[in-house]
């Protein structure tokens, strides 16, 4: 399985690299359990910085769809395939689309949405 | 006289086969590179003007051809001082011009790392690629190999204490530490080769591991050889085998060029690379 990366892409490298993987674990060109190689072989083969092949694999992680198993390197989720289907920027979108609706019905203005928004994101508490 | 004779001979062969024979195989292998995948097909594969290339190439041959001759002339002025005076070169005298004779080599290698700077400071595309599988040292030579290598180099160590009633004498330490660092300088160039920068940027991946195969294999054929002259040494240390010490060492100096040249002609033939990559028209990198 060939990965390609387009330096010049509007599309961010690290994106490029996850959503090239998932795509890989859909279409089952690799299998769940299969090693993937280190950060510092895909960074070096694809003459990319280490901190934005370890960014892909750390997103990757979070979602289920590759697992770091200690020294003995990282792999493909058992459960990869389920996991890639789920799209965490469309539940994202979904859940926010639904609250501020939400709040629209309920009289709140843009300005004070955004307001409330961004003190929220702010919060160190959270 | 018969020693001498002997000696010549094998010397000779030395300066025919490290100064002469592989330089001219390498040589032939370059040369045929030019004529079969030549720069107006293949502008990739040559950062600079082909000029430079064929300038380059006699530069090689005249470097060896001059080491060449100065071991012929240093046999002839052994041979007449020997017979005048008495004595000669000494013991470790092959390994020594040995070493520079190997600087051709060395030359050629490490031109070869200013040519991969300038292909990849020439390399306009945008798109990079790369293959989503581990590589791993098991993957390219056998398990068998390495703990041959692994089990000669403990072995070494351990028989070189035990003829020297473990104690670390002079010697014993010298030989421990230089098999050490041999093999942890192989240890770390293998690892280099297996998740190390892709210095050649057009290179596809089945040569890479290609590439990574050969280096390990010629590497732990280089750490046995070594481990086991210095199992010889330590041996003609403590059972005084002195008889024949100038051919042994020439041999082992032959034995570490074939290997060591001789996988890079023979182990990687050039119908096995894909030059393809090198074309004009080639977006995969």
């Amino acid at each position: 399985m060939e990965i390609v990366i387009d330096i010049e892409g509007a599309t961010p490298l690290f994106t490029q690299l996850m959503e090239q993987i998932k795509q890989a674990v859909l279409s089952e060109q690799i299998a769940p359990g299969a090693p993937l190689p280190s950060i510092r072989q895909l960074a070096n083969d694809l003459d990319l910085n280490n901190k934005t092949v370890a960014k892909a694999y750390r997103l990757l992680e979070r979602d289920s769809v590759i697992q770091t198993k200690g020294y003995r390197g990282t792999f493909v989720h058992p459960d990869a395939k389920a996991n890639c289907s789920f799209d965490l920027n469309e539940w994202v979108l979904t859940k926010l689309s639904k609250l501020i609706t939400e709040f629209k019905t309920s009289g709140v203005t843009d300005s004070e949405i955004r307001i409330g928004f961004t003190r929220v994101m702010n919060n160190k508490n959270l | 006289m018969q020693d001498n004779i002997l000696f010549y001979l094998v010397f000779l062969s030395q300066l025919i086969l490290i100064s002469y024979y592989l330089p001219s195989k390498v040589l032939a292998r370059m040369r045929h590179v030019i004529s079969r995948y030549p720069p107006s097909e293949y502008p990739k594969l040559y950062p600079q003007d082909v000029g430079c290339y064929k300038k380059s190439h006699r530069r090689f041959q005249l470097f060896n051809h001059f080491w060449l001759l100065i071991g012929v002339l240093i046999i002839a002025a052994d041979a007449w001082w020997s017979h005048t005076y008495g004595g000669g070169v000494g013991k470790a005298f092959p390994v020594f011009f040995g070493m520079f004779q190997f600087m051709p080599m060395l030359w050629l290698e490490l031109s070869e790392f200013g040519q991969f700077k300038l292909m990849r400071k020439s390399n306009t595309n945008t798109k990079r690629t790369a293959e989503l599988s581990r590589r791993r040292l098991f993957d390219h030579v056998s398990p068998a190999l390495v703990f041959s290598v692994v089990g000669l180099f403990f072995a070494t160590i351990v028989l070189d204490l035990y003829w020297h009633d473990f104690t670390w004498g002079g010697d014993t330490l010298v030989r421990a530490v230089t098999l050490s660092l041999v093999n942890m300088l192989y240890m770390l160039i293998v690892r280099f080769n297996l998740h190390g920068k892709k210095l050649n940027p057009h290179q596809s991946y089945e040569d890479r591991s290609r590439q990574v195969e050969t280096v390990s294999r010629t590497l732990a054929y280089l750490s046995i050889v070594i481990s086991l002259f210095f199992i010889y040494t330590a041996a003609g240390d403590a059972y005084d085998l002195k008889a024949y010490e100038h051919v042994i060492f020439s041999a082992y100096f032959q034995l570490i060029a074939l290997i060591s040249i001789g996988n890079i002609i023979w182990g990687q033939p050039l119908e096995s690379l894909n030059f393809d990559v090198y074309k004009a028209d080639a977006s995969a990198n």
